[in-house]
This record gives C-alpha cells, structure tokens and sequence, in this order.
C-alpha cells in the first residue's frame, strides 16, 4: 500500500513533446528503471515532474540559458500569433486514500515576431489544477491557489529533495548547507506549524495584556518597555542569523561546485592537492593556537590566584604543620567541652560521673592553655592541609611551566608562518596560471574560489557574532520577565489578570513542551530509521556502529568503538546513507510516497553497484515503495542487469532522428 | 561552631552585570562554560589587598559549588589576616569569614577594570596586552617568594 505514480503525460513540453510515460503497477513490480543516455530527457522528467508541481524546473542551472519550455519542433512549425499550449500531468494512486489524483500544470504561450525578424514564444497564463478521482464519485476540480495545499500534502516542496533528487548531488546531502534542510525537514514531518501558531498568538494575548497592565503601574511599565526593546533586539539578531544561513547556503555549495570543478582539471590537479595540503595543515594549527590561547588564558588565570595568594596558604599551610607538630592535629582533646566544664561551678566528670574538683579544675585550665583551637577547627585545618599542600606544589612549578608555554608559543608561531607562506606561494600559483591555448580560466576559477571563501568566513564571523548577542539577549529577556513577574505578583489586587497572566504563561509553557517532545520524537524516529535501513544497505558488516542526528541536525556515522567516522565514508556509502535518511524521512512523513532518482548508482563503484542495486530492489519490495530510477546506458551494467533481471519494470528512451523528440514515450 | 552552611556567596549587582562583559571578551579565558567560583578566586585573589564593601547583594553562587580546595582557598584568606592565635578559630570559620571573601572579591572586580582599561586602545581590549602586563607581575612574586627568599 502507499502512493504510486501512475503517468506522466506531456504536451508540447521540452523534447518530450506529447505523449505518456507510464509507470502502472500492474505487475506489482515496484522498482522502474528508465534507461537513457546523457541528454536524452533524464533529468528533463524530474523537471516535468517539479514544473508540474511547483512550477519550478529545479535541475535547470542558469534558467537565461535554457531552452524554453515548448517542445523544439512545435516551435519551429509554430506561426506568427500562434497559440501555444504546454502541459504535464501527473497521476498519482493513493491507495490507502483510494483516490487518485491528477497534477496538471498548464502554460500558454504566444509567438511574436522580435525587431530582428525571429520567433519567440511569450508566456500568457499559467494554470494548476488537481483533481481527484474516488472508488464512488468525481469531485470538483482545485485551481491553483486552492489547488496548492494538495501538493503540500503529497509532494512538499520545501522537501521535495526528499522525493525527486539527482544521485550525482548525493555526495553533498550531508555538507554543512544541508544540516538547515534536514532541519526544515524534520520540523514539516512533525507538522509543528499549528503549535508555533498557537504559540505565537499566546504571546501576543500576554503581550496585549501586560501593555494594559503596565498603563497603570509605572513601576511595570519601565520593565515593559526593557523587555519590548530587549525582543526587538532578539528579532533584529535573529534576522542576521538568518541572512547569514541563507547567503551561506548559497555561496558554500557554489565555492564547492568551482572548486570540484578546478580540483578535476588536470594540468593543475598536483597544485590543488598541495594547496588542499598545506590549508588542511594550517586550519589543524589555527585550531592548536585557539585552544594555546585558551590554555595559556586558563594559566595565567590560575597563576594570578595562587601567587597573589601565596602568602596566605603558605601561612595557612605553617600553622598547621605547627600545631601538627604540636599535637594538637588531628584533635584528641575537646576544647568546647574543656570549657564548658570550667564555665560550670559544680560540673561532673562526662566520663566518670564525678564530680570536678578544684584539683581537675587546675588540670582542665592546663590543658585549656595548651589547645589553642576548637576540636571543630582542629578538623577543619586537618582537611584544609592537602588542598594547600597541592596549591603550594603546584606555584612551585610556574615558572616551569611558563618556559613550556613559551616554547610552545614560539614553535606554533614558526609553524604558521611556514604553512602560510607555502600556501601563498601555491595561490599565487594558481592565481597567475595562464595558458592563452586553454578554455579553461584557472585563474578567474580560482579567484572567484578564493573570493567566496573570504565571504563565507566573514559570514561565518558574522553569524558567530549575532548568535553570541542573541543567546545573551535571550537570557537577559529571561531575567527581565522575571523581573516583571516579581514586581507584578507584589502588585496589590489585580488577582483576575495575576490569574491571566499566569495561565498564558502555563500554557505557553506547556505548548513548547509538547512542541519540542513532537521534534524529539521524530528526530529519534528518523534516528532509528536511518539506521535499520543502512544496515540493511551496506554490506560492511563489522564497520559500522550507531547512526544518529545530532543536535545541529547533521548525520553522523560512528563505527563499532563508537568513534565519529562520517567524514571517512566512501562515494557507496554517503550514498547508502543518503538513501537511509531519505526512506526514514519517507516513512516518518507517514505517507509512503514515491521516490525518483536521476543516476542512483552514479556515485556508486562497479563492484558495488550490485550490492547497491540489490538493496534499493528489496527496500522497493519489501516497503511496497514506487521507486524511478532514471540510468545511463553505462550507469545500468552488468552488475545492475543481473540483479534486475525480470525483477523490475525496464523501459528505454531514445531520442529522435531529428533529436527533437523522446521516443518510447 | 559548625561545618560551611551552604548558603549564597554574593557579588555586587554591578559587577554581576561586569562578568558579561568580561565573557563577551574572554578576558583571561572567562566564558560562559567557566565555573563561577574560578571567576570569584580571580578576583578575590586580585583584591586580597584592596577589599571594599558590597554597596548590593546579587546572588552569585552556592558554597557548596566551593569544593574542598574551594574552602581551602577561602580559610586561607581569613587566616592569612588573623594577628594572633586566638583569633584562629573565628577566622576558620567559614560561615563569617565568607563575608571577608566577598569584600576582597569586590575590591579585586575594580582593580580587574583597571587591568582591563589599561590594555584597551581604541575601544579594543587585547588580550595579549593583559596577559603580558600579569605575566610581569607573575614573574616578580615568583621571584620574590621562591627566588629571594633562598
């Protein structure tokens, strides 16, 4: 049971043209491999699919580039004036709905004659419709607007990554700019946008009431107005935090592109693995002078208070080695006792009953002369002397030490310099490379490369900053709400709105709780999945430990010592992993929906790709899940064909004579 | 007599608001994930010689956060001011001679502003600036104990 797609049926759109692609589950086949080479409508489908749903053609690079939407040969025969229409539909089945559903996105175009005499293709409207079709009745068609809440149910576009992705980008599903999707990701599955809603509107009762109360109580209106000023400052930081995380979920994947780009370019390779070299070496140092820094900050720190402090402990320390000496420590003698015996004319002996007499009395004012501390001191001075001792030790060894700190300091300082020197010659390399014979501008590539990284380290500056003052506002916030609370409760009377207040307080209390327990709870859910399925999928079986989301939303591998290793996983295995989250985001979604996947083994290594293939075959199987995946000739190899043999649906494409059309559709 | 009554140590509300400061710039390695007390002996050590008077109270930290070589450090400062014998037993006593520590910790907040101005150019504080100018002083009392003294 889940959702299938059915068909896909195109007008007029791209080199599809017009015809039907159909992925029917008649013959409970769940997995469809479509085979086609490079440039003959792979990922043009995925495009159709995300036109259709989102009006959006996400594999498109540079949109100004491309060709338009209308199917080549239509345009080429299209007249003057002409009307154009181009279509997708998408069909899906909900079998636990049991309805199905139709996509369809549709775009007229005008042809116009342009100054230079050519044809160009206007667009004019742009139409969504879904339909649905029960076991006993038809309903209305949505349009657009009302139409859009449908494919939010089925296809989200804010994870629509999750459904339809290319498995080229595979390599760069756990990056840092992608911890903010899985994020989104979790946070839309648990569907917590009601609760942040009734959170928000909370806060805006309370807000509205504690205006009105603070009208009439001075007192309450200073604090108020602290605390508006104080959210103000909140929002503005959280503003920047977000500009930040969205320019840097632009430029990172960018400096990464141009730099896989130059990475790959022969004739420069050997200076990019040293360049690689020699920044790894210097970020591994600049790490080692941070945490000098700290160390040598804790030292000084330490020092300050055990030398000032040295004559003091040291006079401590004396003492009680003397009364040690003494005899006095540890205590054998009550000096409390000794003088509330003295203090009593007739006080009896506590151990013999007797009484004391003059005689006792002259021995007990002896022995009184003798202890100078309470048997209570006594014990303190007693636990007081290792703490000291240690102390004293440790002051012995400053200077010791210093001379370490200063070595050190000098070392990483000569180290640094040398990696940054070579690092700047290797720039200085690549920044001057020029070969006027080669279409490759190794120069420009890596000055655009170099001049993202100086944005992206400002960015991350600046969202460091902002994210420093806003977890202080928010704890001064929390301080001044106190504050107001305080003064509020002494507030004579107002019992009703004391009683209002406190209850939106509950409530909002009560709310993010929940909201948080539902967060957690998916999270652990996806946690859980990820790694059932990849253990399933990898066939490794004495490498791998706990798979977990941590609390950055990141995707971490440990192996069997429970030691990270994400960072070490080859091609094969970040993309078993990469499927693993997506399933069990699939499956923590609730609705067993359709996955397509552009080249899903291309990352993968021959001799694993039959491992590979095998495991997406009996997820497919076992889950009852449509998978489409889309392979290049060479992609669905021997290995694949083995594996597929009469197990899956098999359809070819191939591009027409005239190139202007898919034919198989 | 009885043992270190775990009660609140104090600050001054304004020095309390300083700290902030001093976590912004990680003065001497003081952040957020820094324990109070080792803030508190930072300062209580710089005002050994200067205490003043809490001109308010703000809750800072509980004694018991002191730990043994905490109360070590504390008794040492009061036993390290008593002038004869007999005033060892009150001076042991935590639970009066706290109120002596937060005095010299008072006085050891404003000497630490002082330090903090004086290695700021331009509205820039430089750490290293600090560090150097305590080092220099670090060194003399070393000397001055374990050097001269032999």
């Amino acid at each position: 049971m889940g959702i299938f797609i059915d068909h896909v049926e195109f007008e007029n759109y791209r080199q599809y043209g017009t015809g039907k692609l159909s992925f029917n589950k008649k013959n409970k086949k769940m997995l469809y491999a479509v085979i086609a080479k490079n440039g003959t409508g792979k990922t043009t489908l995925l495009n159709a699919i995300t036109w259709c749903l989102y009006n959006k053609e996400y594999q498109i690079d540079d949109k100004s580039k491309a060709l338009p939407l209308i199917n080549t040969a239509v345009f080429q025969k299209a007249n003057h004036n002409d009307e154009i229409t181009v279509s997708v539909k998408l069909l899906i089945v909900d079998d636990d709905e049991k309805k199905n559903i139709e996509f369809t996105r549709i775009q007229t175009f005008k042809i116009v004659k342009t100054h230079a005499g050519n044809k160009k293709a206007i667009s004019n409207d742009n139409n969504f419709i879904v339909t649905f079709t029960g076991e006993h009745e038809n309903t209305e068609p949505q349009y657009n607007s009302d139409a859009q809440p449908w494919v939010k149910q089925y296809f989200d576009e804010d994870i629509r990554n999750f459904y339809f992705f290319d498995g080229e980008q595979l390599k760069e599903f756990f990056g840092e700019s992608k911890s903010k999707a899985i994020k989104d990701s979790i946070y839309n599955i648990a569907q917590i946008t009601l609760l942040e809603k009734c959170i928000k509107r909370i806060k805006d009762i309370r807000k509205d009431l504690a205006k009105e109360i603070a009208k009439d109580y001075p007192s309450l209106s200073s604090i108020e107005e602290e605390i508006n000023k104080k959210k103000e400052r909140i929002e503005f930081e959280k503003g920047v935090l977000r500009d930040c995380e969205n320019e840097l979920a632009e430029l990172v994947p960018k400096r990464e592109a141009i730099e896989s780009e130059l990475k790959h370019y022969e004739p420069i390779k050997a200076l990019k693995v040293k360049q690689a070299e020699y920044l790894g070496r210097l970020n591994k140092l600049d790490d080692e002078a941070t945490k000098f820094k700290k160390d040598k900050a804790d030292f000084v720190r330490r020092y300050v208070v055990l030398l000032n402090m040295y004559p003091s402990i040291k006079k401590t320390y004396d003492l009680i080695v003397e009364k040690e000496k003494k005899g006095e420590l540890p205590p054998d003698i009550d000096k409390d006792l000794v003088l509330r015996l003295l203090e009593k004319e007739e006080a009896t002996c506590p151990i013999c009953n007797g009484k004391i007499n003059e005689n006792a009395r002259s021995h007990l004012k002896a022995l009184l002369n003798k202890i100078t501390v309470s048997s209570i001191t006594a014990n303190e001075l007693s636990r007081t002397k290792g703490p000291l001792e240690a102390c004293l030790e440790e002051t012995g060894k400053f200077e010791e030490k210093l001379t370490i700190f200063n070595k050190r300091e000098n070392e990483l300082e000569r180290d640094i310099k040398h990696e940054k020197d070579l690092l700047q010659e290797v720039n200085a390399k690549l920044l001057t490379y020029g070969n006027a014979s080669e279409t490759f501008d190794v120069a420009a590539k890596e000055r655009e490369s170099q001049n993202l990284q100086s944005q992206i380290n400002q960015l991350y500056i600046r969202q460091g900053g902002a994210g420093t003052r806003y977890r202080d506002f928010v704890e001064d916030l929390a301080a001044l709400n106190k504050k107001w609370k305080d003064a509020f409760s002494k507030q004579k009377g107002l019992e009703t709105k004391k009683r209002e207040i406190n209850l939106l307080d509950d409530l909002e209390n009560h709310y993010s709780l929940v909201m948080n327990n539902i967060i957690n709870e998916i999270l652990q859910e996806i946690s859980f999945t990820t790694q059932r399925i990849f253990d399933e999928m990898i066939w490794k079986k004495n490498t791998f430990g706990k798979v977990s989301i941590n609390g950055d939303y990141e995707v971490e591998v440990h192996n069997k010592n429970n030691v990270l290793m994400t960072a070490s996983l080859s091609a094969t295995e970040k993309m078993a992993l990469a499927y693993a989250f997506t399933l069990a985001v699939h499956r923590a979604s609730g609705k067993n929906c359709p996955l397509v996947i552009d080249s899903p083994l291309g990352r993968v290594s021959d001799e694993n790709r039959g491992n590979m293939a095998r495991s997406l075959l009996e997820i497919s199987t076992i889950t009852t899940k449509q998978l489409i995946m889309l392979f290049t000739p060479d992609e669905y190899s021997e290995e694949v064909k083995v594996v597929y043999d009469n197990k899956v649906n098999v359809q070819e494409l191939k591009l027409s004579m005239d190139e202007t059309h898919v034919e198989g559709v | 007599m009885a043992g270190f009554i775990d009660r609140i140590t104090y600050i001054s509300p304004s020095n309390f608001e300083y700290i902030k400061e001093l976590e912004n710039q990680k003065v001497l390695g003081i952040d957020s994930s820094l324990q109070r007390k080792d803030i508190f002996f930072l300062a209580m050590a710089l005002g050994l010689e200067s205490p003043k008077d809490l001109p308010k109270q703000h809750d800072f930290i509980r004694n018991s956060y002191f730990k043994e070589e905490g109360e070590a450090l504390l008794r040492a400062v009061n036993i390290g001011t008593a002038e004869s014998e007999n005033e060892i037993d009150e001076k042991t006593n935590l639970n009066n001679g706290i109120k002596y520590c937060e005095k010299c910790a008072e006085g050891g907040f404003a000497k630490l502003r002082e330090l903090v101005a004086e290695s700021t150019y331009s509205g820039d504080f430089s750490e290293d600036v600090l560090e150097k100018k305590l080092l220099v002083q670090l060194k003399f009392k070393f000397k001055q104990y374990f050097k001269d003294n032999l």
